[in-house]
């Protein structure tokens, strides 16, 4: 099974991939409207981009009242059926980490569907920060991370 | 035409009057760009005989169509007035978010007249614009000023403004946005400073849309292609990898590296003041404008000392300048030297 794989220590900060995604979803370019958003804590020199994980148990699902949003076994990829949806936003505030958005502009949940399979956040991403591959073996990099974070914390 | 927004917003600080306007498109299509347009209307609408430090004078904050895009490097804007320092058209340009967070909110450019009585900043929220008292940040450095604004306006808004150098008109003060960028060229903060303008913070929800998709994206991915494979700007580039400080080592060995005010061409502790020297040693991560994929700049972390922290590196400007010209080789200093420059 293949995700995107966020990179923290490598973003730079210049929100291509929200670009990219705005751009491909919807009329132009803007930031409010795409999946994926870019977080920044200048003060401990970090940025986190931070997109749809396609949970295993994804609760934006269970919380859907009107059986709008899928998950599909095969490529593990959760997906909203706008036709269905009644723009409740209940999903927005089921997802544990905030990456279900609303868009007022466009009237519609905003989510990560990877794009059938190219992703054009990863496909404008140059420094390494936002990857489209198979999931297996990060236990590396999660300690990796864990080190910056804690690193930072002291920081403060 | 798509691209532009289409609006302007005419700020009279003396009357403290806000009126939007429509896009001269002809003129917009002949003087492409922030900084083509701006000094088109800078040059239109003043008398070039006027004092830069004057009532009649005008500040100018403009974008180009293609800020707010993916094209690379779109994420730039411009401003432009008659310049205090050298008394022709000053137009300084910056990166940051500044310039796109103004597109999304709706406009192209703003011009501001006249002097307003009190300190004051502008506050544009999509369709809500207006002049708000900036008493309480006279006199506060751009980081605090920045900071304080967020606050008090919308999170995620985008602040440029000056420190206390702009508002004492200082010949050389820039303008500052997103904390560490700097349009910092001939003086305008000194502009600003005058007109009693404290800020301007902008925060929009608009999308930019283009007028044909297919060439557009073309164009840039065209583009896009030849700076990836730059040797310079490309992936893995010098710029990436040492920030433009990168600089330093190549001029020193052209012997052409301004040392002890311009005395010598050779400085010989460059190796110190290096790009390969702060990456080796201060470099946190990089980071970039928006919209940028190259990301020449450097957050760093100051290790130890009395300047220990993490600020934004320094431009090979800053690198030269407060290192070989002043015969100075030591990084930390230049660091905090720099940070302090964004800091006032």
């Amino acid at each position: 099974m293949k995700g995107i794989v966020i990179s923290p220590e490598k973003c730079t900060d210049c929100r291509l991939c929200e670009l990219a995604c705005s751009y491909t979803k919807t009329d132009g370019f803007n930031p409010k409207d795409s999946a994926i958003s870019v977080l920044s804590f200048d003060e401990v020199g970090l940025q986190v981009p931070m997109t749809c994980l396609q949970c295993e148990d994804p609760h934006c699902m269970t919380v859907c009242t009107v059986n709008a949003i899928t998950k599909d076994e095969k490529t593990g990829l959760v997906k909203v059926d706008h036709d269905k949806c009644i723009g409740c936003k209940m999903c927005v505030s089921a997802c544990p980490f905030g990456n279900m958005t609303y868009s007022p502009r466009l009237k519609q949940v905003i989510k990560c569907d990877l794009c059938e399979g190219t992703p054009q956040c990863v496909a404008i991403c140059d420094t390494g920060a936002l990857e489209f591959k198979e999931l297996d073996g990060f236990l590396k990099k999660k300690q990796y991370i864990a080190g910056q974070f804690k690193e930072a914390f002291e920081e403060v | 035409m798509r691209g532009w927004t289409g609006k302007l917003i005419r700020v009279n600080l003396s009357t403290q009057s806000i009126k939007l306007e429509d896009l001269n498109m002809d003129d917009a299509k002949k003087y492409i760009g922030g900084r083509g347009l701006g000094s088109k209307i800078l040059y239109d609408e003043i008398d070039p005989k006027i004092d830069a430090l004057s009532e009649e004078n005008k500040l100018i904050f403009m974008t180009g169509p293609m800020t707010g895009t993916y094209a690379s490097c779109a994420g730039r804007f411009n401003v432009i007035a008659k310049a205090p320092l050298t008394g022709t058209i000053g137009a300084a340009n910056s990166g940051g978010h500044f310039g796109p967070e103004l597109k999304f909110a709706g406009y192209d450019g703003i011009i501001f007249e006249g002097k307003s009585e009190k300190p004051v900043y502008l506050y544009i929220n999509d369709d809500a614009i207006e002049l708000k008292d900036a008493s309480h940040l006279w006199g506060k450095n751009v980081f605090e000023t920045t900071d304080a604004l967020v606050e008090e306006t919308s999170e995620g808004a985008r602040v440029a403004c000056i420190g206390t150098a702009g508002e004492k008109q200082v010949l050389f003060s820039t303008v500052m946005n997103d904390k560490d960028r700097a349009a910092g060229r001939s003086g305008l903060g000194a502009v600003m400073g005058y007109k009693n303008l404290k800020a301007v913070v902008a925060k929009g929800t608009n999308s930019i849309g283009v007028a044909d998709n297919t060439a557009f994206q073309k164009a840039v991915l065209d583009a896009r292609n030849k700076i990836r494979k730059d040797p310079i700007s490309g992936i893995g580039g010098g710029l990436a990898t040492y920030g433009t400080q990168v600089l330093a080592n190549i001029l020193n060995e052209a012997h052409s590296f301004p040392t002890r005010n311009s005395q010598d061409t050779v400085f010989e502790g460059t190796e110190n003041i290096s790009g390969e020297y702060l990456t080796e040693n201060y470099l946190v991560r990089n980071k970039a404008c928006f919209a940028c994929n190259i990301g020449c700049g450097r957050v760093i972390k100051i290790p130890d000392g009395k300047y220990k922290g993490i600020v934004a590196g320094p431009e090979y400007e800053a690198g030269w300048s407060f290192g070989a010209a002043c015969g100075v080789d030591n990084m930390n200093e230049i660091d905090k030297a720099n940070h302090v420059c964004n800091m006032y």
